[in-house]
């Protein structure tokens, strides 16, 4: 256990205090009111819940990237943010599923939907059997981390052949196997236009990478900042930039030609999804471009040389990112699929807000606690004398 | 002990990997847990025995249709649909001139000026079009429920097993019609005021139109076929030719709604114009003799 301060308990309480509220008003949405006590509609099925499910799956990428930095492509300057990353990946799916566990209205029936196959062409079962393998191949990287690290960061020949194994398993699983089936989960939905375009899988998987990066970027400077040491070394943080670049410059690409062909093509769905989204809820809509186009021009100018102008693009491109998954799913579920229907609204409710609040309160504590029991890679070189290729052949 | 090289250690993983991700070991996986749990009890719509050969469809006469939406009211009675559910299994759209009602809303047209199911008063010249679940023959919805709760009915129906139901809403979103609603509430419905044919349900299960399934497996027409003062709904077999729904699906103008999304509903409009079809409207007076060539 590490030294703490008062501001270590005091955050602490801060956390218990959103994550009773959220508890609270998590069973009075399932068991005491009614899941009538959340904003959505028959109109609007989808609302917060489902957003912070999909925006969480899409954090959960970053573990597997820096763990194929690590493994794949042998940086060692990334070492010291590996187990935090794993942890990270895992706490997020779990926040995913809580999500989706919140939204349902019969969560003890949906606890089986991973094992009770009864739907083989639901998307739905299959995506819930790849968190679940998701979350095992985490909790497994995460066993090899920590027992790698508790002896001395130099683990036994097999301890480091399965944790890197499982890194590169980890990535392709989630890359094609957890991402990709995720946006599938809306593009099959041909009712709504804004979902139905093939283009949706691989863009839930550039977006997924972009805020599993921010996400990690944001975790390295602020754990520096409150340990008042270097945690990763300037040039990996600068590496991280350049990926992050890579990758809101690929959602900038997509995201333009999905809304080009939307609006030439003139369907009418695809119209009125668009006049929406820049009319009743252009907030959102410029948030998210406005917050890409931004944190892409702080990153260009910046190119790493500050650590600040990287947090800000970090910070800004997750605040991008939830404002474009709050548009994907509320936003595409407002036209009415009758015009006569009227005109539909979603506001979420206060206990619904508390639900949210207290699972990111619940990530974010357990994250806290678990990186203090745990012990963390901070050698940064794991590379001790004697470990090496003559080593290994014994 | 023996040593496992990479060589088995890689068969042996691909083997462990499929067999455990096949899907039909889970299934076996799956009938224990549902055994054990009781998941999956029966469905209080198997009691009602599915008339073999039959598949059910109904023609909605639009220039028969008035709005006076007691289809829906009679629904609602009929199917124990509480309040808390809005708007109830049928909506009735009065149409403006210029908005469709089948498509979508154009974005430029204010929704004041557009087709509406909030309208007051019945007047003479709108049209009205009740829409309610289409029981597709490739329902988006079946294909998206994870459970298998939502299920296509031999003899045509798209019917929900309320104990299987998890409420995920995936269907409610896949619907192209918006025909599925949701118990976001315990539904309270006084005991004297219920149907004892149907079930009630419970909160946080997803429901729609069945077709009136107790009344059309015993050969009776739906509730809202029963109770149209202006005959606009007409119920029956599809598979039998001489049935009124075949020959009017075959003979009459018709369409269906949202054809291009290709999930084949079985609700066909009939669109022939109103002066045609009205029981009690005054027909039009003649056309003049414009060009003078009668005497």
């Amino acid at each position: 256990m590490k030294e703490t301060g008062r501001m270590f308990y005091g955050v602490l309480a801060l956390l218990l205090v959103l994550m009773v509220w959220g508890g609270y008003s998590w069973l009075r949405i399932m068991f005491i009111d009614g899941v009538g006590i959340t904003g959505s509609s028959d109109l609007v099925p989808w609302g917060v819940f489902i957003v912070g499910f999909v925006f969480l799956v899409g954090t959960s990428a970053g573990a597997s990237l820096i763990g194929l930095m690590i493994h794949g492509f042998g940086r060692e300057d990334y070492k010291p943010l590996g187990t935090r990353a794993i942890l990270v990946g895992f706490l997020s799916l779990m926040g995913a599923v809580l999500f989706l566990m919140s939204d349902v209205g019969n969560p003890l029936r949906a606890m089986l939907l991973p094992v009770v196959i009864r739907n083989k062409t639901s998307m739905l079962v299959y995506t819930s059997m790849t968190y679940a393998g998701f979350g095992a191949l985490m909790l497994g990287e995460l066993y090899y981390a920590v027992k790698i690290t508790r002896k001395g960061g130099v683990g036994s020949h097999w301890d480091e052949k399965m944790a890197k194994g499982l890194a590169i398993i980890a990535l392709l699983f989630a890359l094609m196997v957890v991402h990709a089936p995720h946006g599938a989960l809306f593009a099959f939905v041909k009712a709504r236009e804004m979902w139905n375009t093939p283009l949706l899988p691989p863009h839930f998987v550039v977006v997924a990478l972009a805020s599993g990066m921010a996400l990690m970027i944001l975790v390295a400077i602020i754990t520096s900042k409150i340990e008042k040491r270097e945690l990763v070394s300037k040039q990996a943080l600068a590496h991280m930039g350049g990926l992050l670049t890579f990758f809101l410059i690929v959602t900038l690409f997509m995201d333009f030609f999905d809304f080009l062909v939307m609006n030439y093509s003139g369907k009418p769905g695809g119209l009125e999804v668009w006049h929406l989204m820049t009319g009743r809820f252009a907030p959102f809509f410029l948030t998210n471009t406005i917050g890409m186009f931004a944190a892409l021009l702080i990153l260009l100018i910046n190119r790493g040389r500050t650590i600040m102008g990287l947090f800000i693009a970090s910070a800004i491109t997750m605040i991008a990112i939830i404002a474009y998954r709050i548009n994907l799913i509320i936003v595409a579920q407002m036209p009415p699929l009758f015009p006569g229907i009227g005109e539909l609204n979603y506001i979420p409710t206060v206990p619904e807000m508390a639900v949210v609040f207290g699972i990111i309160a619940l990530a974010l504590f357990l994250y806290i606690v678990l990186t203090k029991v745990l012990p963390m890679e901070e050698t940064g070189d794991r590379r001790l004398p004697g470990h090496g290729i003559a080593t290994r052949q014994i | 002990m023996k040593t496992l090289d990479r060589r088995k250690f890689i068969k042996l993983a691909a083997v462990a990997g499929t067999g455990a991700l096949w899907p039909p070991q889970l299934q076996v996986v799956g009938d224990i847990i549902e055994r054990v749990t009781g998941f999956n009890p029966t469905k209080p719509e198997e009691a009602l025995e599915v008339i073999p050969g039959v598949k059910f469809g109904m023609v909605i006469d639009l220039g028969k249709c008035i709005g006076c939406r007691r289809c829906m009211y009679a629904c609602k009675r009929e199917n124990n649909i509480p309040d808390t559910i809005s708007p109830p299994y049928i909506m009735v759209f009065e149409t403006q001139a210029m908005t469709g009602v089948s498509g979508y809303h154009h974005p430029l047209i204010p929704f004041e000026e557009s087709a509406t199911m909030h309208y007051t008063r019945l007047r003479k010249d709108k049209w009205y079009m009740p829409v309610q679940c289409n029981h597709c023959d490739d329902a988006p919805c079946v294909k998206v429920c994870p459970t298998g709760a939502s299920y296509k009915a031999p003899d045509g129906i798209v019917m929900i097993n309320y104990s299987k139901c998890i409420g995920c809403r995936y269907c409610m979103t896949a619907c192209p019609y918006q025909a599925r609603r949701f118990n976001w509430w315990e539904p309270e419905i006084p005991p004297e005021d219920r149907n004892p044919l149907v079930p009630m349900r419970e909160e946080g299960v997803v429901e729609k139109c069945t077709f009136c399934v107790h009344r059309t497996r015993k050969g009776r027409p739906t509730r809202c076929v029963e109770v149209c003062p202006n005959k606009a709904r007409t119920f029956g077999n599809l598979n039998d030719p001489d049935s009124k729904v075949s020959k009017l699906i075959a003979t009459e103008r018709n369409f269906r709604l949202k054809e291009g999304l290709n999930s084949n509903p079985r609700i066909w409009y009939l669109t022939l114009p109103r002066e045609k079809r009205m029981v009690w409207f005054k027909p039009l007076p003649p056309s003049k003799n414009i060009r003078g060539l009668k005497k």
